[in-house]
């Protein structure tokens, strides 16, 4: 018999963490679209989001709330400086390349932050305390439901701003048909720069609204990352509702079976899941007929 | 009922342009000219090198050698999108729609660079001519035909207001009956005083529509003049074997 209590609190933790996913995942997913480049990058630039918070608000005494916008803006820096400096020059090679670039700056700027925060777990105290909703025997922190509630907002503005504004519109063309988008006049260098920025910042935002649950250092990027990918490819490369379907499956899967079966198997999920998509439906869950970014 | 707002556009000129794909040649140094509200075909067999002129005109493809001039512009060294502003609009090779935009957005998005009050009237004009776009303006592009798909493609050429249009292959693929439609259309947005240069692999299109041709081989230009002096030279037959 299935215990009640156990399958709500999976599911709602599990919607927490799919929130997560999904912001990390839909960045990656709006850069592979757009780009064409696998940003494994975003990894680091979520750990920096945790770090942007963390110091605006230990050292800054910025509130948590304003400290969220600090990381989006300063991570999103960084990642148009990444394009700047290393995808665009590398751009015309292509290929393989831009991945293996996108790693080495995963790797450097993990180690940067060794070297410049120490490699100790922190955790930042949460503006909400430890005030916790109460379900039968499930709880959920007021921090987690605020997490979930901030990547529905989020995900609404991204929705909007790629349906109803004119650079939203020419993201989502660019990423349906390159040399389409350029011949009816969309600036790709420009579309770019807004493609990184909004990745960036939602990566940034994802690792700040976590950094008061979980304990962080300067490596919690490579996981996220990777099972971020997952995702992508679960949902399909390039496909925004793939990225959300995706980060909702894996998220709650994981969750499900850390709760009844044991929780070292629940990392097993997203790349399993992965691996059978890519053996039964190799575009993915919503890839194939054109991207919908 | 016209898309220009009456002005005819500048001249288009090529001369000796050269482009390569890698050590490639692609072109060889062609000079072309297209005059100001002219209809102009360029004929050739597949891998002479017409959609390579094309791309090389909107930007896409840089000239390793050579100017392409529209009026007092420099074209050589302009981004696709600085391009479509000068008034030069280019309906690729197999359509390159948005595919899961719907029709009114693939439209929308033919008017990127533009930012005056008269979009929406020319959205009208674009229904007028093609009125199956207005019926199916909701619907995802992907899902049309591909007569409809053609439409589309050359509906959203025009939405930037174009005073030349680059044509790559409107029919190719097209039902006989749709053919004509186009053929049709490319003539009526002549006649507006659009100036078209036209790659076309059905020769009986070009033919009926253009006023001179260019024939291309392996990059180079062979024979220029008026369509109806070309359609009597062995090597237009020749560049259309059962053409």
């Amino acid at each position: 018999m299935i215990e009640l209590d156990v399958l709500v609190q999976a599911l709602l933790l599990g919607l927490f963490n799919s929130s997560v996913y999904a912001l990390v995942a839909l960045g990656l997913t709006l850069i592979f679209g757009v780009m064409d480049i696998a940003d494994f990058a975003q990894g680091a630039l979520y750990m920096l989001g945790a770090y942007f918070a963390f110091y605006a608000s230990q050292l800054l005494g910025v509130p948590y709330f304003a400290s969220l916008g600090l990381a989006a803006l300063g991570v999103a820096a960084i990642g148009v400086l990444n394009y700047l400096l290393v995808y665009r020059p590398l751009h015309r090679v292509g290929g393989a390349t831009t991945f293996i670039a996108a790693l080495g700056i995963l790797l450097i700027l993990e180690n940067a932050a060794i070297f410049g925060f120490g490699a100790d777990f922190r955790l930042l105290p949460s503006p909400f305390g430890q005030q916790k909703l109460t379900l039968g025997g499930a709880v959920l922190t007021y921090h987690q439901l605020f997490t979930i509630g901030m990547t529905g907002v989020l995900l609404g503005a991204v929705w909007l701003f790629l349906r109803r504004t004119k650079m939203g519109k020419a993201l989502r063309a660019m990423s349906q048909n390159r040399d389409a988008a350029a011949l009816v006049g969309v600036e790709m260098h420009k579309v770019a720069i807004i493609t990184f920025a909004l990745a960036a910042a939602l990566a940034g935002i994802a690792g700040a609204l976590v950094s008061p649950t979980r304990a962080f250092n300067p490596t919690i990027g490579g996981i996220i990352i990777l099972k971020s990918f997952a995702i992508v490819i679960f949902g399909g490369m390039g496909s925004l509702k793939g990225a959300l379907v995706g980060a909702l499956i894996i998220g709650l899967a994981e969750t499900l079976v850390a709760a009844f079966t044991a929780a070292q198997y629940s990392d097993l999920v997203a790349f399993g899941l992965m691996i059978a998509i890519l053996l039964v439906r190799p575009q993915g869950l919503f890839g194939g007929g054109g991207r919908t970014a | 009922m016209t898309m220009t707002g009456g002005k005819r556009g500048p001249e288009l000129v090529l001369e000796g342009v050269s482009v390569y794909y890698g050590r490639v040649p692609a072109l060889q140094g062609i000079s072309l000219r297209v005059g100001p509200g002219e209809l102009v075909a360029l004929l050739g067999a597949n891998g002479a090198g017409k959609t390579t002129t094309l791309r090389a005109i909107s930007g896409l493809l840089r000239p390793r050698s050579g100017s392409i001039r529209f009026g007092e512009r420099d074209l050589g060294r302009l981004s696709p999108a600085a391009v479509v502003r000068a008034g030069i609009a280019h309906c690729p090779e197999g359509r390159q729609l948005f595919p899961e935009m719907t029709v009114l957005e693939n439209l929308e998005m033919g008017a990127f660079t533009r930012d005056d009050p008269e979009i929406a009237a020319d959205l009208d004009r674009v229904y007028a001519l093609f009125p199956r776009l207005r019926e199916r303006r909701h619907q995802r592009a992907g899902s049309l035909s591909g007569g409809e798909q053609q439409m589309l493609a050359i509906g959203r050429a025009l939405m930037s207001r174009p005073r030349l249009l680059l044509f790559d292959e409107p029919t190719m693929g097209l039902a006989p009956y749709l053919v004509d439609e186009v053929t049709e259309a490319i003539g009526q947005l002549h006649e507006q005083g659009i100036g078209v240069l036209l790659v076309e692999q059905n020769v009986h299109v070009a033919f009926a529509v253009a006023e001179r041709g260019y024939v291309l081989e392996n990059g180079r230009i062979v024979l220029e003049g008026p369509i109806e002096a070309l359609r009597e030279d062995e090597r237009v037959k020749r560049a259309y074997v059962g053409g």
